[in-house]
């Protein structure tokens, strides 16, 4: 981390956006707070998580990403994978339990931004009026990348994924797969310190899903703590560890 | 199935009312149209009735009988039967009158007295003196008459029929019968000449050789006692209030023509009335009306089919996913067709129903507000075209689904649809290609409005604003992209959503259309308020302007100058004679143009021009005395006479000065005139022959007149001779040498250099190559071009300026002008009339601008140009209306969009800027937009529009709107859409953060 010695953690996003300074959009530049090479672990801890005022999805949850490490996060559909990763996201707050980064509790998705926690999503989440490129350089320039190195980390990203040649379409001419690619390069471009990647090989060809399962365990080598949400029990093999949800309840196959 | 669109209807009840609102206003303003224009024709026959003089409401049967050539010598006055039978009229109010000429009253000849008996005189004047009329041989004469005369009542005249003599020159009367003593019972005084119970008859205008403007007034059995030559009866028809009816103008021409057509086969009877021609004035501005109207509901009508268009294009892609998988099920193409058209056919015909009660409401609405108490006149022939545009909009909302309805399920499945270029600049070459025909048919048509060129300024506006979108949004696109490679996060969101959001060209033309409609109606009314207020302006001349009867120029100056001495209110005015020599134009007393006469814009102001036209110039020689003394040496074989022209500075008039015989050698001439008593001027002198025909020449030297000041007869040059003479400077003198005879047209007149010569003019139009006045001076004035105006107020845009008192300068034999003016300026006290009056300026007619202006507003353009302002309020409602429902439909994209951005990292900052910016500035730029593309059209088609009155005075009218109205219309538009825009971008931001 780069806060300055001998201060806690910023713990709301106000003091974050304080210490990082804000850029002329108002955005948090994350890259200021957290570093390449930084290593931070996201931690759940004792967990319940659900929707409104309906049943709890998820039980008693304590797990731990780890630095430089990928879990694997399986289940069947419909078993809360989703549900995690958009708690672990600052997205969904856990109605008992913590959620934290570095022992820093989440208050919400713009504060787990700021503790540099990336989320590549089931749906891939590219906004339909901009270009792939686009997609990936408005997020950097949002998390506080400037202009040109949102351009470099752009191409770079886009290039590794194999879509040099698609960055000027936007996203409804892309294929699924070339979204689901697209998502993954914005992931991958972001550099954060925790990749969330929720599902992101279903629509992908054995090559691709190779190539990004590379890039995935790639983030990891680089220091961050990959959480990697799959149904492909292959995909699981090749994690560190795996983290199994069936019916509200986590357990640990590979803990 | 209807259950199903049923219920695609109530899950987005905001886009179907949305839409059915759109049907609405686009049915409406179809059923406005014709609705207001009934509602206008209506007005305009209102206030054509209202403002129509009384000539106009009044018809007269008349007959001329002669009891010498009729054998009826002696018999009383019988009036036509079949003027009874031909005038029954309902509503009409008659009144019987007889008018024979008479001599016996007035000293002069030159003009008869008028004894009238005309029914219920008493009644309609004001008796002065005396009573009114009971017996026979009693007669009742007017005022200033009597006081002339020296008659009170009680005291006997003697009047006889009489005739024009012709053989004298000029004409006379004379006494044609014995003279019938009569007794003076009474004087009267006209309280209002101008009634309408006066008819047509003039029985009070008064002028040099016409009338005294007061006619002696008896009864029948009078007139029918007399010993009479030519008497006109007439009947005259006086409709009562409400009789000319605007639910009865048919019924009432067709009987004015049975009339007029019976009338014809009977001898001797002559059916003359005003009436046809106030019908044909309301024919008239009802046919502008037909005109103008059109000229906004046809793009009105356009606009709200092609938002109808757009807005159900954009609900169609909104719904797309759910017709891919319709689609992607097999469903039978009238299923397809059905769930794909369905829900906004619903809305549209929902709306439809509903637009034909609103566009009636509407114009009831308006008509009241504008026209109270003429009613709107709901008739179902407003509803004509209702169907049409209901057919028109399903037809639009069709068309704006063929996509969804033809498209193979892979597309359907895109969320954001391949963009179709082809078949896009297809459409614009299409609506480009109508614009240009139509424009060219509206260019050189002889009358653009009608035909295809009544299209021309809807397909202009439609087509300008199609290429605005097509040139402006990729500007916009390459804004935001250039914003984003700059981090403006915010700004570069806002202007890719609006230039990437699919059908963002349309939305955007539409807008433009929208405002450009906006503007073009706006402007079309403040440029016919603009030009009304102009026509009347300066169509009248001030702010009043009083006729008064004739006096000289000389005297209607000193008159008015004495009515105000200080120049702050009135002025004298007289009309040039004009004529194919003579400029036509005006003669004002110039110092006094700055305080009284209304001036052109842009016009070089009034006080240069009075100093223009008034440079300094020698004082007339004046004389101080009655005596005219004349000191001249005359060498000539023949007869001379001299004649000396003077006018009283005092008011006591003018005089032509006999001084008699020439005699050869040095003499002094003296005669005394009381003209002069209180000091006079010396107009000019003037050296005739005498006798018989033939030409005496001779020379004259002018050693002294006695003049106040020494008259500068040493100066030729400050001389000037008019006709055969020849002026050159003696030792001790003028030396005139002169060829005259005794005729009238062959004298040489000696006027004194006191005005430029020639005089200055200011002019309007195309300064003629000689000008000259004629009929002033001896010889025709020439003018010179001092300053040229774009218009002479109350002349026209071919006329002249001069001053009134160097015109008058010149004049030698002055006699009373025609028709002379008083104009009266804002400073007028309110009390002028009876003013005027007490320094002898008796007023014969009188205007105003007020008043003028109240009957401009009142014709057929002005009435009908207020639909104008109705199309732009409904034009902005329905840009307002396609906003909301574009709003409505982008909000699911957008909040995805944005929500997944968010999920990235985009801070609430940006985002916020996003949703909060993105359709005001497309609202600003629009409506910015919009004016220039207003502008363009109103350049291209707004000349043809019929704005100016029926008849429209020579002076140039406004062709440009002001910038306050267009600036007012801009912000009504503005705010109306902003309103829009702004609440669909909080409530996104809330969807947004609320996620």
């Amino acid at each position: 981390m780069r806060l300055p010695p001998g201060r806690p953690p910023a713990t709301n996003l106000r003091e974050v956006a304080g210490d990082a300074g804000v850029s002329r959009d108002g955005v948090v530049g994350m890259s200021d707070v957290v570093g390449r090479g930084s290593v931070r672990s996201l931690s759940v801890d004792g967990a319940v998580f659900g929707y409104g005022e309906g049943e709890a999805v998820l039980n008693d949850i304590t797990v731990v990403a780890r630095a430089g490490e990928v879990l694997a996060v399986t289940g069947t559909s419909g078993a809360g994978k989703t549900t995690l990763l958009n708690a672990m996201a600052g997205i969904l707050p856990a109605r008992e339990g913590t959620v934290a980064v570095e022992g820093t509790p989440l208050t919400g998705r713009d504060h787990a931004v700021s503790l540099g926690v990336v989320l590549i999503p089931q749906d891939n989440g590219l906004a339909a009026i901009l270009t792939a490129a686009e997609n990936v350089s408005v997020a950097v320039i949002a998390t506080g990348g400037s202009p040109a190195e949102a351009r470099r980390r752009t191409a770079d990203a886009l290039e590794a994924l194999g879509l040099s040649g698609q960055a000027d379409q936007l996203v409804d001419e892309l294929s699924g797969g070339q979204q689901q690619r697209a998502a993954l390069a914005r992931g991958l471009a972001l550099r954060g310190d925790v990749v969330l990647a929720d599902e992101v090989t279903s629509e992908l060809d054995a090559a691709n899903r190779q190539k990004v399962f590379d890039l995935l365990r790639a983030e990891a080598a680089r220091g961050a703590a990959v959480v990697f949400a799959t149904h492909d029990p292959e995909a699981a093999a090749a994690c560190d560890r795996e983290l199994h949800l069936a019916d509200g309840v986590a357990t640990w196959p590979r803990p | 199935m209807i259950s199903l669109v049923l219920a695609m209807v109530w899950t987005r009840r905001g886009q179907a009312v949305t839409l059915a609102l759109l049907a609405l206003l686009a049915v409406a303003s179809a059923v406005a149209a014709p609705a207001y224009l009934i509602a206008a024709e209506r007005a305009v026959a209102a206030g054509q009735i209202a403002t129509a003089p009384n000539n106009e409401l009044s018809m007269v049967v008349s007959r001329i009988a002669d009891p010498r050539m009729d054998g009826e010598a002696g018999s009383g006055i019988t009036f036509p039967d079949a003027g009874q039978v031909l005038l029954d009229l309902p509503g009409f109010t008659y009144h019987h009158s007889a008018e024979m000429a008479a001599v016996g009253l007035e000293e002069t000849l030159d003009f008869p007295t008028r004894l009238v008996f005309r029914q219920e005189i008493c009644a309609h004047v004001r008796l002065v003196s005396g009573r009114c009329l009971e017996g026979e041989g009693e007669v009742l004469l007017g005022e200033r008459t009597a006081q002339r005369r020296g008659l009170v009542p009680g005291d006997p005249v003697e009047l006889s029929a009489a005739e024009q003599n012709n053989e004298s020159n000029p004409p006379t009367w004379m006494s044609v019968t014995a003279p019938k003593p009569l007794t003076v019972v009474g004087t009267y005084r006209v309280a209002d000449s101008t009634g309408a119970y006066w008819g047509q008859h003039g029985y009070f205008v008064s002028g040099a050789g016409v009338s005294s403007g007061e006619p002696a007034f008896t009864n029948a059995v009078t007139l029918g006692e007399m010993e009479r030559v030519a008497t006109v009866l007439t009947i005259d028809g006086v409709a009562r209030p409400g009789t000319i009816d605007i639910e009865r103008l048919g019924e009432l021409r067709a009987d004015l023509t049975r009339i007029d057509g019976t009338a014809q086969e009977l001898e001797r009877i002559q059916f003359t009335s005003g009436i046809p021609r106030l019908l044909d004035r309301i024919d008239e501005g009802r046919a502008a009306a037909r005109l103008l109207v059109p000229v906004l509901a046809v793009p009105l009508v356009l606009l709200a089919c092609f938002t109808i268009y757009l807005t159900v294009g954009y609900g169609a892609e909104g719904r797309q996913s759910e017709l891919a998988v319709v689609a992607l099920r097999g469903a039978r193409w009238w299923t397809r067709w059905w769930l794909a058209t369905g829900e906004s056919l619903v809305a549209v015909l929902a709306g439809a129903v509903a637009g034909s009660l609103a566009g009636q409401l509407l114009v009831n609405a308006v008509s009241a507000a504008l026209f109270p108490g003429v009613g709107a006149e709901p008739a179902v022939s407003s509803l004509r075209y209702a169907p049409l545009a209901a057919v028109a909009a399903l037809i639009a909302a069709v068309v704006a689904q063929r996509r969804q309805l033809v498209s193979p399920v892979t597309r359907l499945l895109r969320r954001s649809p391949a963009r179709d270029h082809r078949r896009l600049a297809a459409t614009e070459a299409v609506v480009a290609a109508l614009a240009v025909a139509t424009g060219a048919q509206f260019a050189l048509a002889e009358d653009p409005l009608t035909g295809a060129g009544l299209f021309a300024p809807a397909f202009i506006v439609l087509a300008l604003a199609l290429v605005a979108a097509r040139l402006l949004l990729p500007l916009v696109n390459l804004l935001a992209v250039r914003a984003l490679h700059r981090g403006h996060l915010g700004l570069a969101l806002a202007g890719l959503q609006l230039s990437r959001r699919p059908g963002a060209g349309r939305l955007f033309a539409l807008l433009v259309a929208t405002a450009a409609i906006a503007g073009y109606a706006v402007g079309a009314v403040d440029t016919a308020a603009q030009g009304r207020e102009v026509a009347a302006r300066l169509g009248t001349g001030a702010d009043r302007v009083v006729t008064v009867q004739p006096l000289t120029r000389h005297d209607l100056l000193r008159a008015v100058r004495a009515l105000d001495p200080g120049g702050t209110f009135a002025m004298a005015v007289v009309r040039l004679p004009g004529g194919s020599v003579s400029v036509p134009g005006l003669a004002f007393d110039s110092g006094r143009l700055a305080a009284v006469a209304a001036w052109p814009d842009g016009a070089t102001g009034p006080r240069t021009v009075q100093r223009l036209l008034r440079p300094a110039a020698a004082e007339p020689p004046a004389l101080a005395t009655r005596d005219i003394l004349i000191d001249a040496t005359t060498t000539t074989a023949g007869e001379m006479r001299m004649v000396v022209s003077v006018s009283s500075v005092a008011g006591h008039g003018d005089a032509l000065v006999e001084m008699g015989y020439l005699k050869n050698g040095r003499h002094r001439y003296l005669q005394r005139t009381d003209v002069c008593r209180d000091g006079c001027r010396i107009n000019g002198i003037r050296f005739s022959g005498a006798g018989g025909a033939s030409t005496t020449t001779g020379q004259v030297i002018l050693h002294q007149l006695n003049t106040t000041v020494p008259a500068p007869l040493t100066e030729p040059a400050r001389w000037r001779a008019a006709g055969e003479g020849r002026l050159a400077a003696a030792p001790d003198g003028l030396r005139a040498d002169v060829e005259v005879t005794a005729s009238v047209a062959e004298v040489v007149w000696i006027q004194p250099v006191v005005t430029p010569y020639p005089m200055p003019m200011a002019y309007a139009g195309t300064l003629p190559a000689d000008p000259l006045i004629t009929g002033v001076a001896p010889a025709g004035v020439p003018l010179a071009g001092a300053v040229a105006l774009p218009v002479i107020p109350a002349a026209g845009g071919q006329s002249a300026l001069v001053d009134l008192e160097y015109l008058d300068r010149l004049a030698v034999d002055p006699k009373p002008v025609i028709d002379p003016e008083v104009w009266l300026g804002p400073a007028a006290p309110a009390d002028v009339t009876e003013r005027m009056a007490a320094h002898g300026l008796v007023t014969v007619v009188g205007t105003s601008t007020a008043e003028v202006r109240a009957g401009l507003d009142e014709q057929g353009p002005a009435v009908a140009v207020w639909f104008h302002l109705l199309a732009a309020v409904l034009a902005a409602l329905l840009g307002a209306g396609a906003l909301a429902l574009t709003v409505a439909v982008d909000r699911v994209r957008r909040t995805e969009d944005l929500t997944a951005l968010r999920v990235q990292g985009l801070r609430p900052g940006p985002a916020g800027r996003a949703t909060r910016w993105t359709y005001p500035v497309l609202v600003v730029i629009a409506t910015a937009v919009g004016m220039l593309v207003a502008a363009l059209t109103w350049q291209l088609t707004g000349w043809a529009l019929p704005l100016a009155g029926l008849n429209p005075p020579d002076v140039p009218l406004p062709a440009w709107p002001g910038p306050l109205p267009l600036l007012a219309a801009t912000g009504a538009v503005l705010a109306v859409e902003a309103v829009v825009a702004l609440l669909g971008g909080r409530d996104l931001r809330h969807r947004i953060e609320n996620r």
